[in-house]
């Protein structure tokens, strides 16, 4: 198989805002920023939803009952608050066609991950200032990674153990070499794109390059769009749409599975859809138990099994993550939660934890995935997702705003490093040096160097909705 | 409401942190060698001893059982072990706030079982563990898993010393060599150990010569302590630090451990390791190299690239000695034989091979370099090395290689412990490693050839080769030395079997292989023992371990 130099790019999506949100559009001028489902209720089959939405410069409050199956919401009530707000005009652009930046490093096989962590929620009393938004500011990122102002991102690397013949002391001690986009609109790189045995040692300023996205390798990535029933292939080159394909009503998340094959999206209408990524067509349906609502969704890394959360409150019958057997497409066991709504759930890499975020009842649960037993419950402010880096010793928890670095040996929080608001997704780049973040509400990126746990936030025009990794050349 | 709920949840989750047992992540581990979960050997097998490392597990001073019939309750500690709704107690041999020794029934489920621990009526976390049937693990005096091995000198039934630097093995002399992992018995566990060979095949090498066995299971002292008696080959190498290490059902190799030999017994010796001496008996060693480190990286990536580094390294170290001294990369194993370290971390990243018996020493930071190319001045930093220059044959970056073949004067300008150094050093063209491109996949049941050309009998070659699985953060590497003047070298797959094998997915695991000459000359300077000046050239390329 051949291999490819892959580059983790954070796109920073400008897509719809509501594409995943759970209702229709009552505001043609895209003036609305908020889906909450905090206050959602379940009475038989239909919920009811209380909904704070940005329209018109005020805060609205909606309520609606929507039901199962792909009937969409029946509005309520709609109680202007009168406080002011204000959101981004351009959330309802189309996808940015090129990559904004990239923090170097080398990818797997695994493309086009876009997975959709929470609705999106904008909630802020803080009014979204448009004044910078409408372009990104990209000397400020180029900058950081050239290493020309403020502190050197890549000083600082842990030194490599001493390998030595005749017992002399190798350690190659090495400092990834840096590169810079020329001018504006390209792309930034660091290199290498992994811990590999050598790192180039480049003494001085770096040339600028201009790397690529490598189309050769035909990156894509997945999004679901909740209202429209479908998921969406774009690639991840361009950001063009390749299919679209139509799913159950109300699909939230999307992951593709280690080999590629398969992507599996999670329901609000009780049920799980496999997609073949080769045809482009949903292979088969998991429907799930009326009491079951899919919600988050991770995925083994040997690809064998996936962990759906059932995002209702706790007790029988409620709040738990299913085992699905991707191979059987069958639910094979369930591991019952004690919280109410759990999320989103990540494995760690070794795949003997799965982190449950509860982004409503400010906890994250440590399930030990041989007995189901909950190993430690931590508390934060409204966490939405997790990441780990390769090793597994570090965790990093969006919450809040900020990231949370933990030692994942004590749990201990080494420190909080502050993004922009409502951190959402995260992406530890694979040489491990960096953790991209996607401010949900922030309208801006937070790049994290792993190493000095600093983040450099940048504005971007439109609400960054995911993280993907692709390849350069 | 919610903030209250937050404090509460807060203090609760305090109060757990002192009053539960903690479980750390991936450290449960065989008592012998601590060898990660993700290693050929990380498993636990039945009837073995093992060890949990962790907070609160038990009591403080520790205590530990010292009577038949061992209790599964001791100290307020007890430890189960389920796999479904099955359940049994490990017993618990010595338990302390940090770490529990215990044995593993011989009657433990095999495959994954989750181990808890509860002390004073508080429950652990569960910890994941793999159970297997067999898993040795070698005792070391160093208490790292690796160096001189826990072996005794069979001179008479008598007259049994610990074998050391100070009393090497006799070529041909019985010898018995403490490990546990050999197996389950068929009685209980609790009792005084029953003695007699275990069914479980046994293969013991020394120095890479395969070595006779005459028994294996357990000791009669103690429960889950086993021991083979076996021969030093008359064939086998001599030195200080001869590897020793154990295969069990032809598939599972044990950490790797060393035993002195020499061909009169007593002190030890190994010409071709200058450092030997001064490991052992303790003194200043200093280590000032020119590198030039080249790699071709050719998987997982979209096209072949070699990315080739200069760079100075000076390293002084002081080294405490004693009859089971051992320093890596320092304790060499004799030429023509290959020793493994393996390990948690990425050694490739921040891993570390585990060391004791040594200090740093503050032999100066600041080295000049003259050569051929011109004068440069570099500080030393992490790795205690520091770049020269390089090259990356890629988005039009610059060549910046300073070493090319010539004599070089480097000096140091001493600190605290180590006064300046000025040094002569020659760097020869280098070698070529001329399979290099066809060593892609290494199969590691079959033995890896290496071919080069290009090297003197002056140099000293090494072959290296690592992999890091980083899901499971443990390491091992291959550390082989050939006989100088060789042009190849064949990594037995005795040795090739105790590395991890590498993931299918390319991030998920760091491997690679290094082939390294240095051609050294002497160095003084106030304060070293030993000191000696190189210039080292590595070519090394991205493998994958199937």
């Amino acid at each position: 198989m051949k291999k490819t130099i892959k580059i983790a790019i954070t796109f920073l999506m400008a897509a719809n805002a509501f594409g995943q949100g759970g209702y229709t559009d009552p505001d043609p001028l895209h003036l609305k920023c908020m889906i909450d489902w905090i206050n959602q209720t379940r009475d038989g089959i239909y919920h009811v939803g209380m909904e704070k939405q940005c329209i018109g410069g005020t805060w609205h409050q909606l309520t609606y009952i929507y039901t199962f199956g792909n009937r969409g919401q029946i509005p309520l009530m709609d109680v202007d608050t009168g406080m002011m707000c204000s959101c981004p005009a351009s959330q309802s652009a189309a996808p940015l066609a090129a990559p904004l930046f990239a923090a170097a490093t080398l990818s797997g096989d695994s493309l086009g991950l876009k997975p959709r962590q929470q609705e999106d929620n904008c909630d802020s009393p803080i009014p979204y200032d448009n004044s910078a938004s409408d372009a990104v500011d990209f000397e400020e990122l180029l900058n950081l990674l050239a290493g020309s102002t403020g502190p050197d991102p890549l000083l600082g690397e842990s030194a490599r153990p001493s390998i030595a013949p005749m017992g002399a002391h190798l350690g190659t001690a090495a400092k990834r070499p840096k590169a810079a986009a020329s001018g504006s609109g390209g792309f930034s790189l660091t290199l290498p794109y992994r811990v590999l045995p050598a790192a180039p040692l480049l003494l001085g300023s770096p040339p600028a390059v201009q790397a690529q996205c490598l189309a050769s390798a035909n990156p894509t990535y997945y999004e679901t769009a909740h209202i429209d029933a479908v998921v969406r292939k774009f690639n991840a080159c361009t950001g063009a749409v390749i299919a679209t394909v139509n799913v159950n009503s109300l699909p939230l998340q999307v992951r593709v599975t280690p080999d590629g094959s398969q992507a599996i999206v999670t329901h609000f209408s009780s049920s799980i859809s496999f997609i073949d990524t080769a045809g482009n067509t949903v292979s088969g349906v998991l429907q799930t138990p009326l009491t079951f609502t899919p919600s988050g969704l991770a995925i083994s890394p040997d690809g064998s099994y996936a962990l759906v959360t059932n995002l209702e409150p706790a007790g029988a019958g409620g709040a738990a993550i299913g085992v699905v057997d991707i191979a059987s497409r069958t639910l094979t066991s369930m591991i019952p939660l004690d919280i109410d709504y759990p999320q989103s759930v990540f494995i760690n890499p070794d795949a003997t934890l799965a982190w449950v975020v509860y982004p409503f009842n400010g906890a994250v649960q440590v399930i030990d995935l041989l007995t189901g037993v909950v190993s430690r419950q931590l508390d934060f402010d409204e966490p939405i997702s997790v990441a780990f880096n390769a090793t597994g010793t570090v965790a990093y928890v969006a919450e809040g705003a900020g990231v949370d670095v933990i030692d994942t040996s004590t749990y201990a929080i080494a420190t909080k490093v502050e993004t922009g608001s409502v951190p959402a997704d995260l992406v530890v780049t694979p040489d491990g040096g960096y953790v991209v973040v996607n401010n949900s509400a922030g309208m801006s990126v937070s790049l994290i160097d792993t190493q000095t746990l600093v983040a450099t936030t940048l504005g971007v025009s439109g609400i960054p909705r995911g993280n993907v990794v692709v390849p350069v050349q | 409401m919610k903030s209250i709920f937050k404090i509460l949840l807060v203090v609760g989750f305090a109060c757990s942190l002192w009053a539960n047992p903690v479980i750390y992540p991936h450290s449960v581990v065989n008592a012998a060698s601590f060898q990660a979960p993700g290693l050929p050997s990380g498993s636990i097998a039945q009837g073995s001893v093992f060890t949990i490392f962790g907070a609160a597990l038990g009591p403080t001073p520790a205590a530990q059982q010292s009577s038949f019939p061992l209790q599964t309750t001791f100290s307020s500690v007890s430890i189960q072990v389920t796999q479904g709704t099955q359940s049994v107690s490990a017993i618990p041999l010595y338990v302390g706030a940090g770490q529990i020794n215990a044995l593993m029934p011989s009657n433990t489920p095999l495959g994954w079982v989750s181990v808890w621990v509860t002390f004073s009526n508080s429950k652990s976390n569960p910890s994941p563990v793999y159970i297997v049937h067999d898993s040795p693990g070698i005792f070391t005096f160093t208490g790292t898993g690796l160096g001189p091995a826990a072996v005794q000198n069979a001179v008479t039934a008598t007259n049994l010393p610990a074998n050391s630097n100070q009393a090497a093995a006799k070529p041909g002399q019985l010898e018995i060599l403490y490990l546990t992992g050999l197996g389950p018995i068929t009685g209980a566990d609790t009792g005084a150990p029953p003695v007699g060979n275990l069914p479980t095949p046994v293969e013991i090498w020394v120095g890479d010569v395969p070595a006779a066995v005459t028994y294996s299971g357990r000791s009669p002292c103690c429960s889950g302590l086993d021991q083979i008696n076996f021969t030093v080959p008359t064939n086998a190498p001599q030195g200080c630090w001869v590897p020793v290490w154990v295969r069990t059902s032809h598939a599972t190799i044990s950490n790797f451990s060393s035993m002195a030999i020499g061909a009169n017994g007593g002190p030890c010796s190994d010409a071709t390791n200058p450092y030997g001496a001064t490991v052992a008996n303790g003194g200043a060693i200093g280590l000032l190299a020119l590198t030039r480190l080249t790699v071709h990286e050719d998987l997982g990536v979209n096209a072949p690239l070699d990315v080739t580094n200069d760079f100075v390294n000076y390293t002084a170290t002081k080294q405490l000695g004693g009859p089971f001294a051992f320093a890596p990369w320092l304790s060499t194993p004799p030429r023509g034989t290959c020793t493994v370290y393996q390990g948690t971390g990425d050694y490739l990243s921040s891993g570390q091979v585990p060391s004791a018996g040594q200090a740093m020493l503050d032999g100066g930071s600041a080295v000049t370099v003259a050569g051929p190319t011109g004068q440069q001045s570099a500080t030393l930093g992490a790795g205690n090395s520091a770049a020269l220059g390089s090259y990356l044959p890629l988005y039009g970056f610059p060549n910046q290689l300073v070493l090319a073949p010539g004599t070089y004067k480097v000096t140091t300008n001493g600190g605290d412990d180590v006064g300046a150094i000025n040094a002569s050093i020659t760097v020869p063209a280098p070698f070529t490693w001329t399979n290099r491109d066809q060593t892609i996949m290494v199969d590691r049941t079959q033995p890896l050839v290496l071919n080069w050309t290009g090297t003197t009998a002056s140099q000293t070659v090494a072959i290296l080769g690592i992999d890091s699985d980083l899901p499971t953060n443990s390491s091992a590497l291959f550390l082989c030395y050939a006989a100088a003047g060789a042009g190849t070298f064949t990594v037995p797959p005795e040795i090739l079997g105790a590395i991890p094998a590498s993931r299918a997915h390319a991030l998920w695991s760091n491997s690679a292989i290094y082939l390294m000459t240095s051609t050294p000359s002497s160095v003084s300077a106030h304060g070293l023992t030993n000191g000696e000046a190189a210039a080292v050239y590595i070519g090394g390329k991205t493998v994958a371990f199937r």
